[in-house]
């Protein structure tokens, strides 16, 4: 059994969960109120696509042999996380810092995580970047964006 | 159509349109030049520019960078022998021998000529037969036969991805899903919201096409550069174009491998690696030379330019016909296009005629632009190549978060866009293909109201007796199951065999 339970039969049960838990909410889903004249209720079609969904993955769980091999994080697993942390930190500071601040220091941050740690390009590629973008959306293009703590300093 | 034809030509030779389609060529090939990066992932950088200009300006931008990001993966495959979109794989097979042995500018020449060739007979192509199959569409095209059209794409694209096959379907479904989230389409009710307000309205197109695509290549790129070697880019400045004599005994050639790309490119899920892989070996088997293949001959370069460029034509022709989307590039063509409140679908070409039209003159132009983008994206090529890379996708990332945060102007959409973006990492890593849920999501909900339609137009009537009314309907359906279930059947029997 050990052998039998490989990394695609693993993702295959998790899709059968899924698509089961799915297929419960569709199934006793209440609509909030009903008219005859719809042939299809409001859950008639996610039903057939979750019937659907869960057949092939059963499909998947019985034919998915151990033949892919694993990929190998162990290189890249740091400087992924780093960028996933300041990719969310940065869209999360957005609204907040305002798109110029925002996008210069996340390019500095970025650029440092990353492996580029030459401040004296990396500030004036940063700085550079962040006021074009600025200037693109809000001079050429008209577009308000978020200008966060830039509201506050007036 | 001439008449069409002659009021989207008025509308389309303007400055500003031309203006930005210029640099949507120029940004297309230069974004197809650097490896991993590809033709959706420009598209989906240049969607945010788009969202305040016109609909014309904004087809224009994504015409030229269509037309011109696959011409560019071939520049890094000549002087890299890395190829920049994987089209432009077998393009490097004989293009880096020849740039080795000191004709990198002939090589480019080939390239650049075969490319603007098929690019050219594709949009003849487009422009003769997507008005008529749109016309049929309109007269044989009712719900029931819309749905059998839709499942067919579906079963095409999720069936022929590459890996494996169940992966795909499976990647169908969960595309189809992701549009069924938020509010029913005819009776208004909320699915699958789980008391979340931002859910009420669905999943929106942008964190969808950014989290697949964008920001999926972001964190695959960080991946790949931990393990990537350096490699050193042959120095080129300038495409020495061929001369008419050397064009002696190639045209058939030429001819013959744009034919095959824009057959190809008509079918969903083919794509262009397939087709100039095929393109190849048809010229590899036809060419007097064909023994030189894979050592620098001009004639593989011909096939290989030409199919894969030709493509683009025909892939266009079910998008802008049918609303059936073949390949990532033109699902985001007609997502974008919902952006601009025009409705991809059968009727799009009564509709909308001046955005289907400019768009064909458009792609024409885009070929012709090629020419000057050329002598400026090989010429800058080395510096392209030695952009640094953290740069570059920290721009990536910039240009993802504003293209999330400017259609609607809800911060809601950022945190879905990370979550779809970790998740088709994921999916990346472990060859689950990303096409068919993207363009699951975009037919959906066509899918879905067409059903609905079919549902009321059916009455009392059996499934059965109701699929006997169409012909069409059952020929689509049929086709559609023949791609899903021929090739299980061919493992399960292949799989008895040996035992």
């Amino acid at each position: 059994m050990h052998g039998s339970l490989n990394r695609n039969r693993v993702t295959a049960l998790v899709f059968i969960c899924l698509g089961a838990a799915l297929l419960y909410v569709a199934l006793t889903f209440k609509p909030g109120y009903v008219d005859d004249s719809l042939v299809m209720g409001p859950m008639s079609y996610p039903k057939w696509l979750l019937i659907g969904w869960i057949t092939f993955s059963i499909i998947y769980l019985v034919t998915g042999k151990n033949r892919e091999c694993g990929v190998d994080l162990t290189k890249s697993a740091r400087p992924l996380l780093a960028a996933l942390a300041v990719i969310t930190a940065y869209f999360f500071l957005f609204p907040f810092l305002g798109l110029p601040l925002a996008t210069f220091l996340f390019l500095v941050a970025f650029c440092f995580l990353e492996g580029m740690r030459d401040f004296k390009v990396v500030i004036p590629v940063a700085g550079f970047t962040a006021t074009m973008f600025w200037l693109v959306f809000e001079a050429v293009l008209r577009i308000s964006m978020p200008r966060g703590i830039m509201d506050l300093l007036g | 159509m001439p008449e069409q034809l002659m009021a989207a030509l008025g509308m389309v030779l303007s400055p500003d349109v031309i203006l930005v389609l210029f640099a949507g060529v120029l940004f297309g090939a230069i974004v197809g030049a650097i490896p991993g990066l590809g033709t959706a992932v420009a598209i989906v950088v240049c969607l945010p520019f788009t969202l305040k200009i016109g609909p014309i300006a904004a087809i224009a931008l994504l015409m030229g960078v269509y037309g011109s990001s696959i011409y560019g993966g071939s520049i890094s495959a000549v002087l890299l022998n890395t190829p920049g979109t994987p089209q432009s794989a077998a393009t490097g097979m004989d293009g880096y021998p020849m740039a080795k042995a000191g004709k990198a500018g002939q090589a480019l020449g080939w390239v650049t000529a075969a490319s603007i060739f098929g690019g050219l007979l594709s949009c003849a192509a487009l422009i003769l037969s997507a008005p008529l199959l749109a016309d049929l569409s309109l007269k044989y095209g009712g719900p029931l036969e819309i749905c059998g059209l839709i499942c067919m794409g579906l079963a095409c694209i999720s069936s022929l991805s590459e890996g494996n096959q169940i992966k795909g379907i499976l990647m169908g479904f969960a595309g189809l899903m992701l549009a069924a989230i938020g509010d029913d389409p005819v009776s208004g009710e909320m699915r699958f919201t789980f008391g979340l307000d931002f859910l009420a309205g669905g999943i929106s197109l942008m964190p969808v096409v950014v989290g697949i695509y964008p920001l999926a290549e972001v964190f695959y790129r960080i991946h790949e550069l931990r393990t990537a070697a350096h490699v050193e880019a042959i120095r080129c400045s300038k495409p020495i174009f061929p001369k008419l004599r050397e064009w002696k005994g190639r045209i058939s050639n030429l001819v013959r491998s744009s034919m095959i790309g824009i057959g190809l490119g008509i079918l969903p899920g083919v794509g262009a690696t397939a087709s100039t892989f095929v393109a190849y070996t048809t010229a590899k088997k036809f060419s007097k030379n064909g023994d030189n293949f894979g050592k620098g001959e001009p004639d593989a370069l011909i096939a290989a330019e030409s199919s894969n460029n030709a493509i683009t034509g025909g892939a266009l022709i079910p998008t802008l016909a049918l609303g059936i989307p073949g390949e990532p590039a033109t699902a985001l063509m007609l997502a974008s296009m919902t952006l601009h409140g025009i409705i991809p679908g059968v009727r799009l070409m009564v509709d909308n005629p001046d955005v289907v039209y400019s768009s064909f003159i458009l792609l024409i132009l885009s070929n012709i632009l090629l020419i000057p983008a050329a002598y400026i994206v090989i010429r800058a090529f080395g510096h392209v190549i030695n952009f640094p890379p953290p740069v570059l996708l920290g721009l990536i990332v910039v240009c993802s978060l504003i293209g999330v945060y400017i259609p609607s102007g809800l911060f809601s959409d950022i945190p879905v866009t990370l979550v779809i973006g970790v998740l088709a990492f994921g999916m990346r890593l472990y060859n689950f293909p990303v096409t068919p849920l993207l363009i699951g999501y975009v037919l959906g909900p066509q899918l879905e109201f067409n059903m609905s339609q079919a549902a009321i137009y059916k009455g009392d009537m059996s499934l059965l007796a109701y699929l006997g009314t169409s012909p069409l309907a059952i020929v689509l359906f049929s086709v559609a199951g023949l791609f899903i279930f021929a090739p299980m059947m061919k493992s399960l029997y292949l799989t008895a065999r040996r035992r």
